[in-house]
C-alpha cells in the first residue's frame, strides 16, 4: 500500500493535526496510541494489513498460540446472543513452531509493537511457550491467556485460581525477560487476588478482560447451538462486566491495565479510560467492521478535542473515586 | 455505505435486493465476481442487536450486466487517510427469510442506507471456453449461479440443474436463468415445477441415460454446485466415482467475513480453510463433509 502517500495525507488531515497527545504506556511498553487489537480478532494481522496500515494501531495482539498446533472446535463455532457474540473457536492455531516459522517473519515487518498471546493446558506448556519466544525481537512482549474458556483441560481453572495464576506467571517470567501482560478472566471469583498474584509473579500489566463463559440453545432442535456446547461471550453484552472489573482493579492500583470487553465506539473506549485503563483492546468490533480500531481512535481524539484535553493522560482514571478503594 | 435501490418480494419470503455499493478498486480483485459474497449489516446504526452481519451471495452485478450501473469516483477515507478510487457497482442479492436477520433485511426500502462489507471471498473459476459445463443449485444455493451462468453461457455449452422445495421458490430464480443461452433442468420436491425429486435425482437420471447411449459428447468437463450439504455430499461421491472435476460453494456461520476470526472454517484435504476467505468456493474434491 502507498505508505508515503498516506503519511502525506495524514499530515494534511485536520483531525490529526491538532496536537493532541494520545501516546500512552502499559508499564515499559510505550504506545503511539491507546488502541490495540484483541487476540483472536485480527488473526496475525495479514488480513487487516490488506485494508489499512497497521501502524495506525497502538499495538497488535495476535491470535493465541499453544505449544502444539490445534485444529479447533467443531462447527458451529459462533452464536449470536442479545447484543453479544459467543465463540468457541477452540484456539485453532499453527502451534509454537508454526508460529515461529510462518508468522514471525511477517510480523518482523509489522510497525507497531506486536504482542504474542500464549495459552496452555499445563504450567509446562506455558514454560515451553515462554522459552520458545524468549529473545525474539519480532515481538514486544507476551500476553498470557490464563482465561480461555474453550479448552476442557483447564483453561478456565488457571484464571480463576490466584495460586495457579501465580504459578503460570512465574513459569513465564522464568524464561521470558521481556514485557508480560496477564489476561484475566471475568469468571474469577476474587479478581483482585488473581491480579495481585500476577503482579507478585512478574506480570507488568493486566488485560481486563477475556470473554465470559456462556451458551445458547436452539429451541427448535432443542440442543445447544455451539458445536462445543459452551463458548465465550464478547461484544456489547460483556461491556458493563468488563468496565466494572477495570474500575475495581484500577482502584486497587495493582498494575497498569489494558481495558476491553465490548468496546464498539470511541465513546465506549473513553469509559474504560475514565475507569483507569491506560489503553484499550478492541475485539468483536473489528469483526463487525475491520476499520473499527481506527474509528475508535478517531472517536477518542474527537472526545479529547471536544473537552479541551491536550493529552490523553488527563482523562485516565478520572471516574475513579476515593470512596470505592476498599471494594 | 451502500444505498438500497430496490427491494422486491419475488416469492414466499423470498426477496430481491438491489443496492448501489462503493467498492475500492485497489486491489483489483476487490470487485464483484460470481461466487463472491457481501456481508450486510441488518441492524440500525445506533443499535448493537442483532450484532453480526449476514452473508449473501452476489446474485448479479452491474460490472457484468448492462441493466445495472457502474461508476467511478475518488475519495479520501477519513479513518485511514488513504485516497482510494471507488467503483460504484449495483449489486443484486436474492435471499429467503430464515430468521431475525433476514427478516430485518427485508424491511429495508429504496433510498435507505445499508452497510455492506465486500464483495468478499473467492469466486468461481471463469477461464473456460468451449467446455461442457454443468451448474447445480439446490434451494437458495441457486443464488450465486445466475451471475456465474451469465459469465459462462456465451462461450460454453452450459447445462443448469436447479432444485427447490416448491415452484414458488424455484420459479423466480429459474426464470432469470432461463433467459440465458443454457439448457435448463428443473426439479421440485412436489413436482410443481419441472420433474419431481431432488436436483441430484434428476442429474443422476440424465447422466445414467447418457452413459447407456455412450454419448461421450454429453459428458461434462466441469461441475459447479451450491446448495445444502447433503446435495453437495452426494454430488461429491458421484463426481469422484466418475472422475469429474468441479467447484462447490459452501456456507458457514460467519462473524467477521474477512478472515480474522476463524469462525467459519471447513475441513478440506489441505487442512482447515476459512469459508469467508479461502472460500466460499473450493475445489469439489478437496472438501471433507463429515467434519463440516
Ligand atoms: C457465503 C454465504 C452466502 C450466502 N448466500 C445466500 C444467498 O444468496 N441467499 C440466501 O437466502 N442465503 C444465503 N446464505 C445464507 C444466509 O446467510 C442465512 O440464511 C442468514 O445468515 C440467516 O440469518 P437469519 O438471521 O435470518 O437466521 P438465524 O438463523 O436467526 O441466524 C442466526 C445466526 O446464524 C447464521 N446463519 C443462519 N443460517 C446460516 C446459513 N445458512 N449460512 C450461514 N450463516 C447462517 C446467521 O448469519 C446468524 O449469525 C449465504 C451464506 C453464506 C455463508
Ligand atoms: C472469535 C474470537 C476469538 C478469540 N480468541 C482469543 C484468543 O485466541 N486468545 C485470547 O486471549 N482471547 C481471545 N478472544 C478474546 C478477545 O481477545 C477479547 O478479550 C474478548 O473478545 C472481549 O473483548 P471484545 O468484547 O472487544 O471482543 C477471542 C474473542 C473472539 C470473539
Ligand atoms: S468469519 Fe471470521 S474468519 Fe471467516
Amino acid at each position: 500500500m502507498a505508505a508515503d502517500n498516506s503519511q502525506r495525507l495524514m499530515a494534511d488531515n485536520p483531525r490529526l493535526k491538532n496536537n493532541i497527545d494520545i501516546t500512552t504506556a502499559l508499564g515499559d511498553l510505550q504506545l503511539k496510541n491507546p488502541v490495540l487489537t484483541a487476540s483472536g480478532t485480527c488473526g496475525f494481522g495479514r488480513e487487516l494489513a490488506e485494508r489499512y496500515e497497521l501502524s495506525e494501531l497502538g499495538a497488535l495482539i495476535v491470535k493465541g498460540i499453544t505449544v502444539e498446533p490445534r485444529s479447533g472446535n467443531s462447527s458451529p463455532r459462533i452464536a449470536e446472543t442479545p447484543a453479544g457474540l459467543l465463540n468457541s473457536i477452540g484456539l485453532e492455531n499453527p502451534g509454537l513452531e508454526g508460529f515461529i516459522r510462518e508468522e514471525l517473519p511477517w510480523l518482523a515487518g509489522v510497525k507497531p509493537p506486536v504482542l504474542a498471546n500464549i495459552s496452555g493446558h499445563s504450567i509446562s506448556d506455558f514454560s515451553r511457550l515462554a522459552e520458545g519466544l524468549a529473545g525474539r525481537q519480532e515481538i514486544a512482549g507476551l500476553e498470557v491467556n490464563v482465561s480461555c474458556p474453550n479448552i476442557g483441560a483447564g483453561g478456565l481453572a488457571f484464571g480463576t485460581d490466584p495460586e495457579m495464576v501465580a504459578r503460570v506467571a512465574e513459569a513465564v517470567r522464568s524464561y521470558y525477560s521481556g514485557f508480560i501482560l496477564v489476561k484475566l478472566t471475568p469468571a474469577a471469583g476474587d479478581i483482585l487476588a488473581v491480579a495481585q498474584a500476577a503482579r507478585e509473579s512478574g506480570a507488568e500489566a493486566l488485560t481486563v478482560c477475556n470473554t465470559m463463559p456462556g451458551m445458547e440453545i436452539d429451541i427448535e432442535s432443542r440442543a445447544p447451538v455451539l458445536g462445543n456446547t459452551f463458548g465465550g461471550l464478547s461484544g456489547p453484552a460483556l461491556q458493563p462486566i468488563a468496565l466494572k472489573l477495570v474500575y475495581q482493579l484500577a482502584q486497587a492500583d495493582i498494575l497498569p491495565i489494558l481495558g476491553g470487553g465490548g468496546i464498539m465506539t470511541g465513546r465506549d473506549a473513553i469509559k474504560f479510560l475514565l475507569a483507569g485503563a491506560r489503553a484499550v483492546s478492541v475485539g468483536t468490533a473489528t469483526l463487525l467492521d475491520p476499520l473499527a480500531p481506527l474509528k475508535i481512535k478517531t472517536g477518542i481524539v474527537d472526545y479529547l478535542k471536544k473537552h479541551n484535553c491536550g493529552n490523553l493522560q488527563e482523562i485516565i482514571g478520572q471516574a475513579l473515586t476515593e470512596a470505592e478503594t476498599s471494594r | 455505505m451502500a444505498e438500497v435501490i430496490s427491494q422486491t418480494e419475488i416469492g414466499p419470503d423470498l426477496y430481491k435486493l438491489t443496492i448501489s455499493a462503493r467498492i475500492p478498486q485497489e486491489p483489483a480483485d476487490r470487485g464483484a465476481a460470481p461466487g463472491r459474497f457481501c456481508h450486510l449489516r441488518v441492524r440500525q446504526p445506533e443499535s448493537w442487536d442483532p450484532l453480526l452481519r449476514r452473508p449473501l451471495s452476489i446474485y448479479n452485478a452491474g460490472g457484468y450486466n448492462s441493466e445495472l450501473k457502474v461508476e467511478t469516483s475518488h475519495e479520501t477515507s477519513h479513518e485511514t487517510s488513504h485516497e482510494t478510487a471507488y467503483e460504484t457497482d449495483q449489486l443484486e442479492f436474492v435471499y429467503q427469510i430464515r430468521g431475525r436477520g433476514t427478516r430485518l433485511l427485508s424491511q429495508f426500502q429504496a433510498e435507505d442506507q445499508i452497510d455492506c462489507l465486500g464483495p468478499l471471498g473467492s469466486g468461481f473459476s471463469l477461464d473456460f471456453s468451449g467446455s461442457n459445463i454443468i451448474l447445480v443449485g439446490g434451494g437458495l444455493g441457486i443464488a450465486p449461479l445466475y451471475f456465474l451462468a451469465q459469465k459462462l453461457a456465451d462461450i460454453n455449452n452450459l447445462q443448469v440443474y436447479l432444485g427447490a422445495s416448491s415452484a414458488a421458490l424455484l420459479q423466480p430464480m429459474s426464470a432469470d436463468i432461463a433467459k440465458l443461452d443454457v439448457k435448463l433442468n428443473l426439479a421440485t420436491d412436489d413436482g410443481s415445477l419441472g420433474r419431481a425429486g431432488t436436483v441430484f435425482d434428476i442429474l443422476r437420471e440424465d447422466f445414467a441415460e447418457t452413459s447407456c447411449e455412450g454419448n461421450k459428447s454429453k459428458q461434462p468437463d466441469y461441475i459447479f454446485a451450491c446448495g445444502p450439504v447433503p446435495l453437495l455430499h452426494s454430488l461429491q461421491k458421484y463426481m469422484t466415482a466418475n472422475n469429474l472435476p468441479g467447484e462447490f460453494s459452501l456456507e458457514k456461520r460467519m462473524a467477521c467475513g474477512s478472515g480474522v476470526c476463524l469462525s467459519c472454517v471447513c475441513q478440506t484435504a489441505s487442512g482447515n480453510q476459512r469459508v469467508c476467505y479461502e472460500g466460499p468456493v473450493f475445489p469439489a474434491r478437496e472438501v471433507i463433509f463429515n467434519g463440516c
